[in-house]
Formats: structure tokens, sequence, C-alpha cells
């Protein structure tokens, strides 16, 4: 899946997360060196937060017309075959 | 109603006396053309009956003029708000699930092709539609509702094409059946409801149990009104899970007129959706809704987007996340809909049918809001055939 989907749901996913917990983290940033780094995490771990959300909302991966279909399909079809 | 391959199978043989009866006699007497005329002018419940009527319609139109005593008319209400709260999901699914779930029955395709009316999807679709948002305003079973007519008129229509597709021979009754008989009947109840349930919560829609089971109990009564024998279709959601199931195992399959019907439904929402870029979208959703196999029955064409579709349910449902929690999201979120909606369905009946906008007269107007709770989520009951 590509990044800006990934993040974007990680950002999301953040968000429903508490706001509160990122500002702290703002506040505790004003006072770092190494920003450059600092930014490159929380890019990771937003696509990886995306990555979960995304997850944890898909549902099951086969339609339950599938499912049927293919049970059809191996058994014939017609009213006998039921 | 507990059902068996034996007791559907017994199903087949039964039709609608009471609709079959009143064409017959219709047909007999040489009154069609001005029954057909005279209808024209009665549209809303309670309207006087056109002068010089036949007296067979009459009785018709008396005896199917008010819904089943056993209503409850508290679960009618939270129906409503289950369509009010789901609209553009509830279209969505009816377009790219519901009508391609009727195609992949041969028997059904078939009749469908057969039927000159019915050939058009979008007229199908626009009628569908016409015929659920009837249904869901406030006063559809009330003096001047236009649903009570319109379930009328499509019993009647159900009931002449069962008397042409014999009489021409269209039919072949001896393997099939009746035309349009109870089984088929009650497929199609499942069709428009637990498996656009199904449809749903394959889009990553949250719903409630309580959402969920209000919408098939709407169904379950419409589906008397039009003609299911009484205490005859699955009065459950597990029940519906085993009648669909059966039903759909039972016949789904491909057909050449499967193929050709979901080629002209394509075509339609193509037209319907802005530009040429997105219209593979259309194909995909169909595909990712019914599955590849039924889609490869209905020939549906694939592309990339059928990767890119799938990620939409889980977008969806962070979306829904945010809905769930946030109250200004959620008017957000209710706002697009709403817009989705009117553009979807204005764009499809091309303005002839209706707008969408009599579900806002009873949420504005009458005050009512959901109170279902949104942490009670509606999941489908498992498969009857465990895999």
């Amino acid at each position: 899946m590509s990044d800006p989907v990934l993040i974007a749901a990680g950002a999301a996913d953040l968000v429903l997360d508490g706001v509160g917990t990122a500002l702290r983290r703002a506040g505790a940033l004003l006072g770092r060196a190494d920003l450059a780094e600092l930014a490159r995490d929380g890019r990771e771990e937003l696509r990886r937060r995306g990555s979960l959300a995304l997850r944890r909302h898909a549902p099951a991966r086969e339609s339950h017309m599938e499912s049927l279909a293919r049970r059809a399909a191996s058994r014939g079809t017609g009213p006998d075959d039921g | 109603m507990h059902h068996t391959p034996e007791s559907m199978s017994a199903l087949r043989l039964v039709g609608d006396e009471l609709a079959d009866t009143t064409v017959e006699t219709l047909f007999e007497r040489g009154e069609v053309g001005r029954f057909n005329t005279l209808m024209r002018f009665f549209s809303t419940a309670g309207q006087e009956l056109p002068e010089g009527l036949p007296e067979v319609a009459h009785e018709y139109l008396r005896a199917t003029a008010a819904p089943p005593a056993w209503v409850d008319w508290d679960e009618m209400e939270r129906a409503r708000l289950f369509f009010i709260d789901n609209n553009v999901h509830i279209s969505t699914a009816l377009a790219f699930s519901a009508m391609p779930a009727c195609y992949v029955i041969p028997h059904v395709a078939r009749l469908l092709s057969a039927t000159h009316g019915l050939e058009y999807p979008s007229r199908r679709m626009a009628e569908t539609g016409q015929f659920t948002v009837y249904l869901m305003r406030p006063d559809a079973f009330e003096a001047g509702s236009r649903f009570v007519p319109a379930v009328q008129k499509v019993r009647l229509l159900h009931a002449s094409i069962r008397y042409h597709m014999r009489r021409e021979g269209l039919w072949d009754e001896e393997a099939l059946g009746t035309p349009i008989c109870q089984e088929d009947m009650i497929g199609g109840l499942m069709i428009f409801s637990i498996q656009v349930l199904d449809a749903l919560h394959r889009l990553g829609v949250h719903m409630s149990a309580e959402g969920a089971a209000a919408y098939f109990y709407a169904w379950r009564v419409v589906g008397e009104m039009l003609g299911i024998t009484p205490g005859q279709a699955p009065a459950t959601l597990e029940e519906a899970r085993l009648f669909s199931d059966l039903y759909m195992t039972r016949y789904m399959g491909p057909s050449e007129e499967g193929a050709r019907l979901t080629r002209q439904l394509i075509d339609l929402y193509e037209d319907v959706v802005p530009g040429t870029l997105l219209d593979p979208v259309v194909a995909a959703l169909i595909r990712y809704l019914v599955g590849d196999t039924c889609a490869d029955w209905l020939q549906v064409p694939r592309s990339v987007w059928d990767t890119a579709v799938r990620t939409s349910p889980a977008l969806l449902g962070v979306l829904e996340g945010i809905e769930d929690r946030s109250p200004l999201g959620a008017w957000a979120l209710d706002r697009l809909g709403h817009l989705t909606t009117h553009l979807e369905l204005s764009s499809l009946t091309r303005g002839r049918v209706m707008h969408y906008a009599v579900p806002e007269r009873l949420r504005e107007e009458y005050g009512l809001t959901s109170t279902a709770s949104r942490a009670d989520r509606w999941v489908p009951p498992p498969p009857a055939f465990p895999c």
C-alpha cells in the first residue's frame, strides 16, 4: 500500500488515540538537537500505525458470495444438487 | 420458518394466487388496456379508485390495501432511521451487489432478459430505488402514501409476467416450476435484505445489531405485501442466512443473459461516473463485492483498480472510527454521505424519478435521531455451510 495512504491512516489513528499525548511530545521536541532523525522516526511510526489501523478495520478477505459460489461450482448447480 | 432443500423445492410450484387470478380475469375479459390506463391515475393510498375500474381490480386493490396485521410500527421506525443513517451505503450495496446477485441466478437472468420492460437495468434500478424511497417515507403506510399503490402494482406486474411467460412458452415449467415462484420471491427478498447487509459489512460500514434487524424486518413486511405466503419467509437474520445460502448455492452459476445484463449495468454506471478515468472502478467494486468466481461468471472485466478498491473498505473503516468517536466527524461524514447519495441517485435516474430529500424530512421535521449504541456492532450470521 502506498505511503501517503498509510501515513494518513496512521495520522487519523493517532488523532483517535489522543491528541494530548502528541502535544506533550511536541512540547518536549523543542529542546532537542536530533530533530531530523526524530522526524524520520515519526514518519515511520505513522506508517506502521497506518498499516495496523487499516488491517484492524479491513473486513474478511473473501466475500461471502465468493465462498457460496465456490461451493456451488464444486457441486454443480441445479435444484437437485442442493 | 426453517427451510430445507425439500421445503424450498415445494415453493417452486407456488405463485401468487390472488394476483394471478386478478390478472387472468383481466386478460380473459379483455379489460387490461382499460385497467392500465385507469391505474395511471391511481398512485396514492386512500385515494378514491378511478371510475370504470374493472370489478376484479377493485376487489384486488381492496384486499391488498393494508400492510400485514403483525407489523410492529416501532420496528419500522427503527428501519427508517437505519436507512437515513446508511443511505449512501445502501444505495451502493443495491447497485453494485444486489443487482449483480440477481444476474448470477441463471433462470432469474433469463426471466429478466425475456421481459422487455426490465431489459434495461437503469429502469429496474430506478424502480427499485424509487420503491425503497417510498418505503422509507414517514407516511409510507398512511393515506396519501405512494408506497402501498406501488407495491400493489409491482405484485400485479409479477403476476402478468407469470401469465405471459407461460402463455408464450418462454419458461420451462417442468424444470423450473412456476415463473417468479415463492422460492424466487423469497430469494429476491434475501438479495435485497440480508445480502445488502452482507455487502455493507464488506464495505466496512459499522451497523448496530438493532439497525440491521430492523432493516431486515422492513423488507420482510414488504415481502408479504408483494405476495410471499405468510409464514414462509425467514423471520430472523439467522433463518435468512440459511435460506439465502441454500438458495444461492442451489442455483448460482454463469449464463449468457447474466453476463449481458451485467455488461449493460456496468455501462450504465460508467455513464454516471464523471469522465472515463474512474470507469474501471465500477467493475472493480462489483468484483470486490460479489467475489471473483461470480464476477468471472458475469464476465466483469478485470483491471488494476481491483487491488485499489480493496483498500476502500479499510479506509472507510478508519473514517467510521472517527464517526463513532467524534460528533463533529459524524456530522461531516453525514453531510458527505448525503451529498454523495444525492449525486449518485439523481445521476442514475437522470432526474426522472425522485429526489432523495424525503428521509431528511423525517430527521429534520420530526426531530428524530438514531439512539442505537454505535458500540453494538452488527456482523453477519455465520455461513450456513462452514468452509
